[in-house]
Formats: structure tokens, C-alpha cells, sequence
């Protein structure tokens, strides 16, 4: 049975995948999700898992090698490195949103998964989010199961401290 | 010759980022991709101006290697800004708490990272 947060995580997921690229000044667009590209037109994954006391799980995002060229600000790096760190980067995103809403988790850091074989078999319960971008795709899921009775809020709680938003800089 | 900088971080696509916006800037970088290379570098020379320092590294994170390097004394004059996709206050908190001077979230504007590492490496 499809649990009742998978949806809000999934929402999250995507708002926060398309703002990174637009960071990243590439703008992502929604396909469905029968358009998942040929394993072989993936260039490289990026996987970060996370725990926390309500849910665990772990962020995946794999790309073609177009929106990596894009967006990579080292034009000569390695697309491995620089998908482990948009994993990240991603996963940095998610984890401030769920925070607003009083939720914690805990990050490990990125791996990069890449192959000729490399063949992402998706549960057809929680299919990729698939976008198109920079001629080419951006396919990104989470897969987390979540503490008996954890129900993601819709609204923040009151009195939690906000995180530290994207860009922003502190000096203490 | 410019101050240096010791750029610390996993990711040798950021530490690209970073050392271009740094030398655009006339700073000098060294680079460690983890904590424990991070802590070599900081014992072993005494001509850095300034660490920038991810939180999330293998071996050694960016939180432990402030703790480690505060409690040899190693931080004394010499100022960390994290850099980091981590935004939790409870971390910034503790940053702070174990000797950091700032804090940025990525993704970074270069200009924001180069007007921050100046305040703090030229005071």
C-alpha cells in the first residue's frame, strides 16, 4: 500500500530538483514518467542515503550526460564527482525543506554509480520523477520508509529556527 | 604572492569552484578532500590565512575537524568559514561554538565566497 507521505516527499523532492538546476541556471522541465530514458543514455547516478527518527532512505539521482556538461562548472571534471555533488546538493535542499517542518534527518555522503550495465530498476510504487533538460534527462527518486504512525506536517511548527537558506552566508 | 587559502572539501569539482574564485581574487590555495588531510596541512604550515571547509567529508568531517584542531589550538588566528549543503541552525550552532567564523550554503555565488573569505583572512 502506497504510504500517505510518499506523495508530500515526492512534491518536495521535485520543487527542490528544479530549483538546484535553476541554480545552476538550467531549467528542468516535467515529463512523464514513462519517459525515463534508456539505462544506456544514463551517464552516471548519484546516490545519498539518510536517517533520522521518523524516516530513512535514500536520494537517487542519475542524468544523461548532457544537463551534467551544463551545469558542471569545471568544464574539464569528471561528470562522477560532479553528480555526487548535485546528489548532494539536492539532498542538502530536501533535507532544509524537511527541517522547516520540524523533521530531521542525518546525511551520509554521495556515491557515484556508473556502468555500461547500469540498469535502475524503479519500484513501480515510487517511480522516478523524470524531467527534461539541456536536450537531454534528469531522473531523480527518494526511497524512505518512515517510522509507524510518522505523518510528514503540512506547516511548519511554531518557534522552529529556519535553516540557513541556499546562497545565504553567516559570519559569526 | 597572495594569502592562502586551505580549501577543504570531497568534491574535486568544488574545490575547482572554489580555487577559481579564489585565485581570481588573488589568493593562493592549497587543497585537502577531507578532514584528516585538512588537519595535516593545518599543523603543518603556519602560512595559512583561512580555511573554507565542507561539513559532510569521508574520514573526517568539517564539525570534527574544527573540534580537533580547536583543542590543539590550532585555530587560534586562523579562521574557518564552512561551506556546505547543510543549513540546520543546530549545526551552524555548533560550528560556532567549536570555533568557526561563517557559514555558507551551497550553491555559492563566487563574488558572496570571495567577499567573505577577504573579511575574514584580511580583517
Amino acid at each position: 500500500m502506497r504510504n500517505p507521505n510518499n506523495r508530500p516527499i515526492d512534491d518536495l523532492v521535485f520543487d527542490c530538483c528544479r530549483e538546484l538546476f535553476s541554480a545552476y541556471q538550467l531549467d528542468v522541465h516535467p515529463r512523464d514518467r514513462s519517459d525515463f530514458p534508456a539505462t544506456e543514455q544514463l551517464a552516471v547516478c548519484g546516490v545519498m542515503g539518510f536517517g533520522g527518527k521518523s524516516m530513512r532512505g535514500a536520494l537517487v539521482l542519475a542524468t544523461t550526460r548532457e544537463p551534467l556538461e551544463h551545469t558542471n562548472p569545471d568544464a574539464f571534471g569528471s561528470q562522477r564527482d560532479w553528480v555526487c555533488e548535485l546528489t548532494n546538493q539536492l539532498m542538502g535542499r530536501v533535507k532544509n525543506q524537511l527541517l522547516t517542518l520540524g523533521v530531521e534527518v542525518m546525511l551520509a555522503t554521495p556515491a557515484g554509480l556508473s556502468g555500461e550495465n547500469l540498469s535502475p530498476t524503479p519500484s513501480k510504487l515510487r517511480a522516478p520523477q523524470v524531467f527534461a533538460a539541456a536536450n537531454g534527462f534528469v531522473c531523480v527518486w527518494i526511497d524512505c520508509e518512515y517510522t509507524d504512525g510518522f505523518e510528514l506536517p503540512s506547516s511548519p511548527p511554531r518557534g522552529l529556527e529556519p535553516p540557513v537558506a541556499e546562497g545565504d552566508a553567516i559570519l559569526f | 604572492m597572495g594569502k592562502k587559502i586551505l580549501i577543504v572539501d570531497d568534491s574535486a569539482t568544488v574545490r575547482q569552484q572554489v580555487r577559481t574564485a579564489l585565485t581570481s581574487a588573488s589568493f593562493e590555495v592549497i587543497e585537502a578532500s577531507d578532514g584528516v588531510e585538512a588537519f595535516e596541512a593545518i599543523v603543518g604550515r603556519d602560512d595559512l590565512a583561512a580555511v573554507v571547509c565542507d561539513v559532510n567529508m569521508p574520514r573526517m568531517g568539517g564539525l570534527e575537524l574544527l573540534q580537533l584542531a580547536a583543542s590543539k589550538g590550532k585555530l587560534v588566528g586562523l579562521p574557518v568559514l564552512m561551506l556546505t549543503t547543510e543549513g540546520q541552525p543546530a549545526l551552524v550552532q555548533k560550528a560556532k561554538a567549536a570555533g568557526a567564523k561563517g557559514w555558507i550554503v551551497k550553491p555559492f555565488k563566487p563574488d558572496l565566497l570571495v567577499a567573505a573569505v577577504r573579511k575574514l583572512a584580511e580583517p
